[in-house]
């Protein structure tokens, strides 16, 4: 995983995925350059699993924060 | 012998009778003798003085008339020696409280005296008082049934007297020590009340002074019109307590009843009252006694003043406490009222409040389940939307994988490419080199021969 993925917000993650996704199913690409595509889009995978999850885990911890009774 | 002669006006004749003549003084004496021997010693009689003078010696000398309608019937002259004099003035006096004056019926025990030079007369030893006392008695009577009758006995006494006399007239004698008395007692009074007075002076005594109070009064009623008098006061002091008989006189009675104001006398004689007395408003014995009278009309007044003042403060206070129990009583039920007005907007206040609380619960409550709505929701929305995401990705990973080289040659698939394009996207003829990738080669070629893959 590259550290510009990393850097990506989610929205930018998912549409260069789907940037990549596109390519790879439309575009005539080398043996190379697909091999380059589908690891960056793994990576890119990665981070947005990761946000989601990172998102995820926020909601929970506010609702639960709601949740719970003040002192 | 004696002679007459007449003198006949017109002939100038003497008549002579054969009579013998005498002397005059032969007639006096013999006149005299008569007299002496035909007389009696003494006589009672009754007559009236016509004109009575006190000689410079002690000795009185009166003419003694007696009266009918028609005129004087009999006259005579008489004298009182003054030693008799002195006694019988003193005694009648005292008797009558009266002097002996001219206009008055006398009872005189008289000598009858002729002397050759005065001629007769007569020598009065003595005068009964008793006579006089009777005779003023009935003349008194007559004039007090003449009053009456002509409605004039209490005409004076209609006037209601002013509660308060400030403004008097005074009819006196500035002699009088009555009067001096009388107006020390009005301005030195101890209350300090303030009397106006005027003074019109008058014999107190005397044969004038019936008139001349009759004169006064006029003058004090001419005065009425401009400056009213509250009150006149007929006041004599002091002094002798004779010649008083003024105050009987009709006429005066008459103007005092007839009087356009109220009359007091004070007249200060300790005999029965006079007619004067008996016709004006109020009768008081003395000067001071009219003064303090005057004053003590003032301090009536002033008691009444007073008396009314209590009263008034009492009813003041009274009404006020009055007033002020009632507007306690309507604090008290105001107070009370309002309280209980206070006590019921609080009960409402109280029942708003715990409705206001429960609803604002109920609406919280309903809030809260609003939002716990809305956190579900959410709740379910994030978990929607992140699922969409991961389903999203997983189609993407899925298509990654499909476009993986990695994963087909894993499978013993190859690919080949000329040129770096795989060769199904390109023209390919023999001769071409070509580069087939496997998992574990990359093998270079040339391909000799097509053949169509049907």
């Amino acid at each position: 995983m590259s550290k510009t993925t990393e850097n990506l917000s989610y929205d930018e993650a998912l549409s260069r995925l789907e940037t990549i996704v596109a390519q790879l199913e439309e575009q005539d690409l080398g043996m190379d350059e697909l091999t380059r595509l589908v690891r960056e889009a793994g990576s890119l995978v990665k981070t947005c699993r990761k946000k989601l999850k990172a998102t995820e885990e926020e909601i929970r911890n506010s609702f639960l924060e709601e949740d719970q009774p003040e002192d | 012998m004696s002679r007459f002669f007449w003198f006949i006006p017109g002939n100038f004749s003497f008549i002579c009778t054969m009579q013998q003549a005498i002397s005059l003084i032969a007639l006096n004496e013999l006149i005299k003798n008569t007299l002496d021997t035909t007389l009696s010693p003494t006589y009672w009689v009754i007559a009236e003085i016509g004109e009575l003078r006190e000689a410079v010696r002690g000795h009185a000398y009166l003419d003694l008339i007696e009266k009918s309608e028609l005129g004087i019937l009999a006259k005579i002259r008489g004298n009182i020696w003054s030693y008799t004099y002195q006694s019988i003035k003193r005694k009648f006096e005292a008797a009558t409280n009266t002097r002996l004056k001219s206009g008055m019926k006398i009872l005189a025990l008289v000598t009858v005296q002729f002397h050759e030079l005065y001629g007769i007369s007569l020598v009065i030893k003595d005068i009964d008082p008793n006579f006089s006392l009777g005779e003023r008695a009935r003349r008194r009577q007559e004039i007090l049934d003449q009053l009456k009758s002509e409605g004039l006995l209490n005409l004076n006494k209609q006037f209601v007297l002013p509660k308060v006399s400030q403004k008097i007239a005074i009819i006196s004698s500035v002699t009088a020590a009555g009067y001096g008395d009388f107006v020390n007692q009005l301005e030195q009074n101890a209350n300090g009340y303030q009397v106006h007075y005027r003074f019109f002076q008058a014999s107190m005594q005397g044969k004038e002074a019936a008139k001349e109070i009759i004169q006064r009064i006029q003058q004090v009623e001419a005065q009425q019109m401009k400056a009213p008098f509250d009150l006149l006061v007929l006041i004599r002091g002091g002094g002798a307590q004779t010649d008083l008989d003024c105050f009987d006189d009709y006429e005066l009675a008459k103007a005092i009843a007839n009087a356009a104001l109220p009359i007091v006398t004070g007249i200060g004689h300790e005999r029965d009252e006079s007619i004067a007395d008996m016709v004006a408003h109020t009768r008081l014995k003395t000067p001071t006694a009219v003064a303090s009278f005057i004053l003590s009309g003032f301090q009536e007044y002033e008691d009444m003043l007073r008396r009314q003042l209590l009263f008034v403060e009492r009813y003041a206070q009274k009404t006020l406490k009055k007033s002020s129990d009632g507007l306690l009583g309507k604090v008290h039920l105001l107070k009370s009222l309002f309280q209980g007005k206070i006590s019921e907007k609080k009960n409402h206040l109280d029942q708003f409040s715990r409705q206001s609380h429960r609803l604002s619960l109920h609406a919280l409550e309903k809030m809260f389940l609003k939002v716990d709505t809305r956190q579900q929701s959410l709740k379910r929305a994030s978990h929607f939307g992140i699922q969409k995401a991961q389903s999203k990705l997983d189609q993407h990973e899925k298509a990654i994988q499909r476009a993986n080289p990695e994963f087909l040659l894993a499978r013993g698939y190859t690919r080949t490419e000329k040129d770096g394009v795989p060769i199904h996207r390109t023209d390919l003829k023999p001769g071409d080199k070509i580069v087939t990738f496997s998992q574990q080669n990359i093998i270079a070629s040339e391909i000799k021969k097509i053949e169509k893959n049907e």
